[in-house]
């Protein structure tokens, strides 16, 4: 047990020492870790934001279905709450005769000739709407289909705005984007995967070589593989740790500069999600950054501990 | 005691490292291995450091065969021998001192037992007075002095030297011969010295085992060296 614990110690030691005495590797293992680490929260933050972006032109979309005139209410509640049975539907809205007529009025205010058209008529020509949000834009052909086949269609509903409207388009084009947003994130996750691996390696493995002698005469006086790798692996948390430190002051500090529009772009606010996320964000980095750091110089140093 | 039985390897396309080599080394010997590069004299020494397989035939050190003791078994192996080599493999970065001292923290020895014997390894080696000197500052004889001295350490039963006097002029390299002779004799330990050095092997009057193309060729108590 005091063995184990010297050992740790002198790892410890020897460690520090490595990271302290080797400037030039110190610093460009370092910056190494500073860019991925860096990269890794961006991605986070960038990830987060564009998915709140999303969430928000969701929010945005629905679909009126139009019940038929005669319908009546008790009917149309039923209707109202099969909907919302519905796999994939998010909410529903009721929307009475009048409110439809209120809303219509407030769409067309600028235009007087629709708005005399209206008034012509005595009675309220709108019908009950059922407002429909589905829990993702993919799910909205689903639900329309299925309210078509339900013993309401023909009978209850009217008409579904859909197919030939532009929310349809709007539905589509989105839908479009969003595959070509989550195809690009995935490729870029397989970017940055692959270069946070194999930069932080290959720097850790250019380090390895220069401390060959080293291994090898201890190697040779017969210190074990662990007694061998053990200030290795210091050496590779450090990188982490400091990586992390580095990075993650340049990240919070670039993100809270950013001018108030990018932020509106996203429609989020960047600095609060930042501030309420900073632990979180710190986190990844820190168990990435020593993961990688510790899991780079074990695996360098085995090049070197051939018995 | 050190024996190999029949041991032969090969490099690559029938390059034989060494072919069908026998030999027993007793405890407290001092044999001088000797031949041109590339006669199999390292790869005998690295054999007996576990860093080397035969292809044929086993070796033996304390009665216990080297090929299968278990890699992680190889550091206790380690212990019992103390290797020197031709370009001394000492650390730059530390001084004569943390070069030996370096080697015995990693092991695991105490605070007290290093500051114990540091010393009295550099005494042995007569680099007491350059413990604080860092090897750029050492000529090429006192560097093989703390390379030995570092070789020391676990107070090994079998000194190996391979080529240690390789990159020394003839008053270094002699004053280096003088403390492998003086190591086995004071200290009892047994000495496996490769060399190519003629003038050293034929002033000694020791064993000496000759080998050519992985071949032992002559084996002979006071002998000459004769290729």
């Amino acid at each position: 047990m005091r063995t184990m614990f010297l050992h740790l110690l002198r790892s410890i030691k020897y460690g520090f020492q490595n990271f302290v005495r080797n400037v030039f590797l110190t610093v460009s293992t370092t910056i190494v870790m500073v860019l991925t680490l860096f990269g890794l929260g961006f991605f986070l933050i960038v990830n987060q934001l564009s998915s709140n972006a999303v969430d928000e032109v969701e929010n945005k979309i629905d679909i009126p279905i139009y019940l038929a005139e005669d319908v009546k209410k008790d009917k149309a509640k039923e209707f109202q709450s099969y909907v919302d049975n519905l796999a994939n539907v998010k909410s529903t809205k009721f929307v009475s005769e009048e409110e439809a007529l209120e809303d219509f009025k407030t769409t067309y205010k600028d235009y007087p000739d629709i708005l005399d058209s209206i008034n012509i008529l005595n009675e309220n020509p709108l019908s009950v709407t059922i407002v429909v949000q589905a829990e993702n834009i993919r799910d909205y052909d689903g639900i329309v289909e299925q309210i078509k086949r339900s013993k309401y269609a023909g009978s209850v509903v009217k008409e579904i705005n859909y197919e030939k409207s532009s929310t349809k388009r709007i539905i589509d084009r989105l839908t479009r984007i969003l595959d070509w947003v989550q195809n690009l994130q995935f490729v870029v996750m397989i970017l940055l995967a692959f270069l946070a691996i194999a930069i932080p390696y290959n720097t850790i493995r250019l380090t390895m070589y220069s401390y060959r002698n080293e291994i090898e005469i201890m190697r040779l006086v017969g210190a074990s593989n662990m007694q061998i790798k053990g200030p290795f692996l210091v050496e590779g948390v450090l990188f982490g740790v400091f990586g992390t430190i580095i990075s993650a002051t340049l990240l919070f500090t670039m993100v809270l500069s950013l001018p108030e529009g990018v932020g509106d772009f996203f429609s989020t606010n960047i600095s609060s999600y930042v501030q309420q996320n900073a632990l979180m964000i710190v986190s990844a980095q820190l168990a990435v950054g020593i993961l990688l750091g510790a899991g780079s110089s074990a695996l360098a140093i085995n090049r070197y501990l051939k018995v | 005691m050190i024996l190999f039985k029949n041991v032969s390897r090969e490099y690559g396309d029938h390059n034989p490292a060494l072919d069908n080599v026998s030999l027993k080394i007793e405890d407290g010997e001092f044999v001088m291995l000797v031949g041109q590069s590339g006669a199999g004299k390292s790869t005998i020494i690295k054999m007996l450091t576990g860093e080397e397989k035969t292809d044929q035939g086993v070796v033996y050190f304390q009665n216990r065969r080297i090929d299968r003791i278990k890699p992680r078994n190889l550091p206790d192996h380690r212990k019992q021998l103390g290797v020197v080599f031709q370009d001394f493999k000492l650390l730059s970065q530390k001084t004569a001192y943390e070069n030996v001292a370096f080697a015995m923290e990693i092991l695991g020895r105490s605070h007290k037992e290093i500051k114990r014997k540091v010393p009295r390894f550099l005494n042995i080696v007569g680099m007491s007075n350059k413990a604080k000197k860092f090897p750029a500052q050492m000529s090429g004889g006192e560097k093989q002095r703390l390379a030995i001295a570092r070789a020391l350490i676990n107070e090994p039963s079998v000194l190996l030297a391979d080529e240690p006097t390789g990159n020394l002029d003839v008053f270094n390299s002699w004053d280096i011969v003088n403390l492998l002779l003086k190591i086995n004799e004071q200290l009892e330990t047994t000495v496996l010295f490769a060399t190519h050095n003629k003038e050293i092997v034929n002033s000694i009057n020791k064993r000496v085992v000759s080998l050519d193309k992985g071949k032992i060729i002559r084996d002979s108590m006071e002998g000459k060296y004769i290729i």
